[in-house]
């Protein structure tokens, strides 16, 4: 029996994983730059695709490309580029992170409601 | 401590940090910030089981500082650091507990610590509690990696064993 406990609690934690992974998209996507939210995009207006430049305090860039429904950063002048291998921004649960610049691209929590969409 | 156990600790960071380069050069196995195979981690686990916890604290604290530096990922070094201190402290009390042949136990529970210490890290510094949606990826990622490793320093033990009692000449009396 006591066996079984480590092999439930892998279990449960890729079901967490898998559960987190396959959450859905939203439609508003935020820009958080060292815990505060500096744009918000809507992304159902997008209209074919365009790059938004993102300057971080410290002097970096991320490049995010915008296109209708997705987002993901395009290339970044950080040392890991953690923030470009992970692709496209896909759930609600795992926002698009680059640690060295302090920046979250991730879809708005869904309470919010309508918002005007302003880029930059 | 003498001459021929710093001598020892040195190789050990030596070998330690020329895993860590070679890791560079690896793709991530999953496209989550802070997950990776940790390769050098097989000699902090070794020396978890061969040497002083001063001794370990050393090795460890010298290949995540020169190992920073040899990446040039500066920034990296506090979460490397907060994993690297918490995985340490969680597995100096777990060595009293599990044998060395079931080392890759401690090297998998170390993983799981390390990678809760770099996520504690990084939601410090952004202040994205957001970030704590990747703490399952980041378990799960430190229970296996940390399991893979542990298994090479597990093997790599057994086999240093081996080697350093077969030629061996003093041959104890046979009572034939």
């Amino acid at each position: 029996m006591k066996k079984f406990i480590p092999a439930a609690v892998l279990l449960l934690l890729i079901g967490w994983c898998l559960w987190s992974w396959f959450a859905p998209p939203g439609r508003i996507v935020e820009i958080v730059q060292r815990g505060r939210v500096t744009a918000r995009l809507d992304l159902s207006r997008e209209t074919g695709s365009r790059t938004i430049d993102i300057l971080a305090p410290g002097g970096g860039l991320n490049r995010l490309l915008v296109e209708k429904g997705r987002v993901k950063v395009l290339c970044a002048d950080c040392p890991g580029r953690d923030c470009v291998k992970m692709g496209w921004l896909r759930s609600a649960s795992l926002p698009l992170v680059c640690l060295p610049h302090g920046l979250t691209v991730r879809y708005a929590p869904h309470s919010e409601g309508e918002l005007d969409s302003l880029s930059q | 401590m003498n001459t021929k156990n710093f001598a020892r600790l040195a190789l050990l960071t030596a070998l330690s940090l020329l895993l860590f380069t070679v890791e560079i050069v690896l793709p991530a196995p999953l496209p989550v910030p802070g997950a990776k195979l940790g390769l050098a981690n097989v000699v902090t686990v070794w020396a978890l089981y061969h040497c002083t916890a001063k001794e370990t604290l050393l090795v460890l604290l010298a290949r995540i500082l020169l190992g920073a530096l040899l990446s040039g990922n500066a920034g990296a070094l506090a979460f490397s650091l907060s994993g690297g201190l918490l995985c340490l402290a969680g597995t100096l009390p777990l060595r009293r507990v599990i044998p060395e042949r079931r080392l890759w136990l401690c090297s998998a529970v170390g993983g799981m610590l390390h990678n809760v210490g770099q996520l504690a890290a990084a939601i410090a510094v952004t202040q994205t509690a957001g970030l704590l949606s990747y703490l399952p990826f980041l378990l799960v990622s430190g229970i296996v990696c940390g399991s893979l490793t542990g298994q090479i320093a597990q093997q790599t033990s057994a086999r240093l064993r081996y080697y350093k009692t077969r030629d061996r000449d003093d041959l104890p009396s046979q009572n034939l």
